[in-house]
């Protein structure tokens, strides 16, 4: 009787409803839900590449395209002119582009002599990487791209080199 | 609808393989093997700097450390951002740190610098050191798609004493700045819960194994070992110790497997990438295929007879009732029996040398063996009263575990074989076992009741639903189907006129017709696409994003150059390499002047509208621009 209710390939499917659900357990423990908020970025004070202090929350009710980098990482150099050109061109419909560094103001000051970026920069040399925790950066990896929708909310992170119609494809689902 | 549902199907088919090599750590491991085709979110691409870069260091001698650097396939570390620190000038000072050479990278903005695309060891000269050092490392790297990591701070704790004797023995200490806090692989793996996963998924693995009849032989041994036991004492003994007894027999076949498992591991690592090149893949494959056979019965792996008859006669002579004993006769047992555990064992650890990971492959197997163990204890603790009965049933977990290993076959291999024949296997996979669940006969009557058993009538319902998927793939393979996951996309209406139309790709070979071709082609925009028939996400370009009406279009006037570099040659890792590529999918642009547009690349796969919105891009340059802010 018994071998009849197994028959052979019977325990396939039950070894594939264990299987699926073993694997959505560990998906999920693997998903740790990080709280994303952006309460801590615009509370945040920090200096410029010339050393003023800027507070955060003067752009506060825009499209902030939140983007971190250092001069020491490659892709970050490399993606950056998009970024600026990314500005410029959509500065009039409320948005703006705003680079934080971990890094030193010297090298920032130094990086930007060179480059002029149309969009602020500012140093966090070691507050830098929490703020990119704070916002879902889990890996501390850069480059790494947040998109801030006016009411505060976070729209879309990006881990690694952005481009430009990358950025704009979601920009114009979020502009009115 | 119907499409949906079977995409769900073949998901979870997919799923099935993943956890029937006991993968819940297959995620983890996806960024370096050929088997992230099911789990494409960009998250999932980057590696945390934990599981990119890993480092271990140990005493070498009384006045070197040993710093073992492991470097993720696709990662790297930059060579002059190493840098090793005793802060407690007590514990020690470092007088020289030895840094092998590394892989020269052209930075565009830093010039050359030395990196290191492999694991490596650095050398750490200590003068006057303390019993226990502790040293702080730093280090920082990057992924060649795209993608740098903050400079990683590792604090580790050396016991010098343990020169040379103790591989891992690193306590870790924590770190003020939790966020690179030190850790080594074990206990990174055990913090993510992952090792617990996969041990308990190896255990798993190995209760169902005892459903084989392979653990039968092993039945007779130790319930004489218990009868023997008995005898001996002249009395009942308890069933704690007839418990204790097949303890230390179940511990004995364990030390066997987790020796397995350590090997393999460490082969795996000894192998490193030869492992995930296409020629291994597909032997592999073939392996697990050869293995599924055992399991169907088709033919019986075992030791030459000699052998086995000679083991046998050792563990007769050992003296039963004695705990060492026993367990020597475990570890004997366990190689008796081997041969026919063999297939799912040999599948077990060839996933493990995948992972390259020796803790896990410790662990895992230790656990495999205790679920193989199970039974064997319960007959211990019934002092030998109870014992399974064989029966059919047990045939069926054996059929059951061919069909897994073929599936893991057909996973292997998923990445270098044309989709089409994927699906075919697929759904050859799927159909065959649905005809065994009776979906197309009608069912066996009872002869009591003259009706059909209602658990066979379930079981008809599953096997009907793999035939309706089966069929499914089977059109999607003859159709001409993009993805497994979708069989039926090839037949709506809408795309379906877009396989023939292919890109006039023109084949370079090497760097020096590379550089005839674009020198032919002043004045127009020159494409070079690197390709291999490994390369999944190069796959999805051809058929998805190349195949558009209007991507084809917008490269209309461009002059289309491939690189096809699956055979590797020296030649073809030259054309990689002045792009700084570490392999295929890679997209380059050569502007109207025939310099390349280096801002804009395309690595990975990008869907039809984004990669038009690239090449429109690339077209609106002025000629001899390549890049809308920088000249060249």
């Amino acid at each position: 009787m018994l071998n009849k209710i197994l028959s052979p390939f019977g325990a396939v499917v039950l070894f594939v409803i264990i299987a699926a659900s073993g694997y959505f357990v560990s998906e999920k423990m693997d998903k740790k839900d990080v709280n994303i908020s952006t309460a801590e970025l615009f509370a945040t004070t920090l200096p410029d590449e010339n050393g003023v202090p800027q507070a955060l929350s003067q752009w506060q009710g825009k499209m902030i395209v939140l983007n971190f980098w250092a001069t020491w990482c490659p892709p970050c150099r490399e993606e950056m002119p998009e970024l600026s050109e990314l500005n410029t061109e959509y500065q009039d419909k409320n948005v703006i582009v705003i680079g934080i560094a971990l890094d030193e103001i010297a090298l920032i000051k130094e990086f930007n002599a060179e480059n002029k970026m149309s969009y602020p920069l500012l140093a966090a040399e070691d507050t830098g990487g929490n703020l990119a925790a704070n916002l879902g950066n889990n890996k501390s990896a850069l480059p790494y791209t947040v998109i801030i929708k006016p009411d505060g909310t976070v729209a879309n992170t990006y881990f690694g080199r952005i481009s430009k119609p990358l950025l704009e494809e979601a920009l114009l689902k979020l502009i009115p | 609808m119907l499409r949906r549902f079977s995409a769900l199907v073949v998901s979870i088919s997919a799923l099935l393989i993943a956890v029937t090599v006991l993968g819940f750590a297959a995620n983890s491991y996806a960024g370096n093997s050929g088997f992230n085709a099911f789990t494409d979110s960009d998250e999932e691409k980057f590696l945390h700097p934990d599981e990119a870069f890993k480092l271990n260091i140990v005493a070498k001698d009384s006045n070197t450390l040993e710093a073992k650097f492991t470097v993720t396939p696709g990662y790297y570390l930059y060579k002059d951002r190493i840098k090793f620190e005793i802060k407690d000038a007590s514990l020690g000072t470092i007088s020289a740190v030895n840094l092998p050479a590394g892989d020269i990278k052209d930075d565009p903005n830093f010039g050359q610098q030395e990196v290191y695309h492999h694991d490596f060891v650095a050398l750490i000269d200590v003068n006057n050191p303390a019993q226990n050092v502790v040293i702080d490392a730093r280090f920082q790297g990057c992924s060649e798609k795209g993608l740098c990591y903050a400079p990683q701070l590792k604090t580790l704790n050396v016991d010098m004493a343990q020169a040379a004797t103790a591989p891992t023995d690193n306590t870790p200490v924590t770190n003020a700045n939790n966020s690179t806090s030190s850790e080594d692989e074990a206990t990174s793996l055990l913090k993510s819960g992952k090792l617990w996963l996969i041990a308990a998924g190896f255990f798993g693995f190995g209760l169902l194994l005892s459903f084989t009849p392979c653990v039968l032989p092993m039945i007779p041994i130790l319930s004489g070992i218990i009868v023997g036991d008995k005898k001996a004492h002249k009395a009942e003994t308890s069933r704690l110790h007839s418990f204790n007894l097949s303890l230390a027999y179940v511990l004995g076949i364990a030390l066997s497997y987790t020796i397995a498992g350590i090997a393999a591991g460490l082969s795996g690592q000894l192998l490193s990438n030869a492992l995930q090149s296409p020629w291994m893949l597909t032997a592999t494959a073939l392996i697990f295929v050869v293995l599924s056979f055992s399991m169907f019965g088709f033919y019986e792996l075992r030791l030459p007879s000699t052998i086995e008859e000679r083991m046998v006669k050792t563990s007769n002579k050992l003296k039963g009732g004695q705990f060492i004993g026993v367990f020597v006769m475990g570890v004997i047992s366990a190689l008796i029996v081997s041969p026919c555990v063999a297939a799912p064992l040999a599948g077990a650890l060839l996933y493990i040398s995948q992972t390259r990971d020796v803790v896990l492959g410790g662990v895992a197997l230790f656990a495999l063996s205790i679920g193989m163990g199970v039974p064997l204890l319960l007959i211990g603790a019934s002092a030998g009263h109870v014992l399974p009965k064989a029966g059919g049933w047990m045939t069926a977990v054996r059929n059951l575990f061919g069909v897994i290993m073929l599936a893991v076959a057909i996973f292997i291999v998923s990445p270098i074989i044309p989709t089409s024949v994927e699906m075919l296997l697929w759904s050859a996979l799927l159909i065959i076992p649905a005809v065994y669940l009776h979906a197309l006969d009608s069912l066996p009557l009872d002869i009591n009741t003259g009706r059909s058993h209602p658990w066979m009538r379930f079981w008809k319902g599953i096997g009907i639903m793999l035939l309706i998927v089966g069929i499914a793939l089977l059109i999607g393979a003859v159709s001409g189907a993009k993805s497994p996951l979708q069989p039926l996309a090839g037949l709506s209406l809408s795309n379906s006129k877009t396989i023939e139309n292919r890109l006039p790709f023109v084949r370079v070979k090497n760097t020096a017709e590379l550089d005839a071709r674009i020198d032919a082609a002043k004045g127009k925009i020159v494409m070079l696409d690197f390709y291999a028939d490994w390369c999944t996400s190069c796959k999805e370009m051809e058929l998805l994003t190349f195949s558009d009406p209007a991507v084809q279009a917008s490269l209309k006037e461009a002059v289309l150059l491939e690189a096809d570099v699956t055979a590797n040659t020296p030649e073809d890792l030259a054309l990689l390499q002045r792009f700084n590529l570490f392999g295929p999918p890679g997209i380059i642009f050569f502007n109207r002047t025939g310099q390349e547009i280096k801002p804009i690349r395309v690595i990975g796969y990008e869907n039809a509208p984004k990669f038009l919105a690239t090449v429109n891009r690339v077209n609106a340059l002025k000629a001899d621009e390549c890049n809308p802010l920088v000249t060249c």
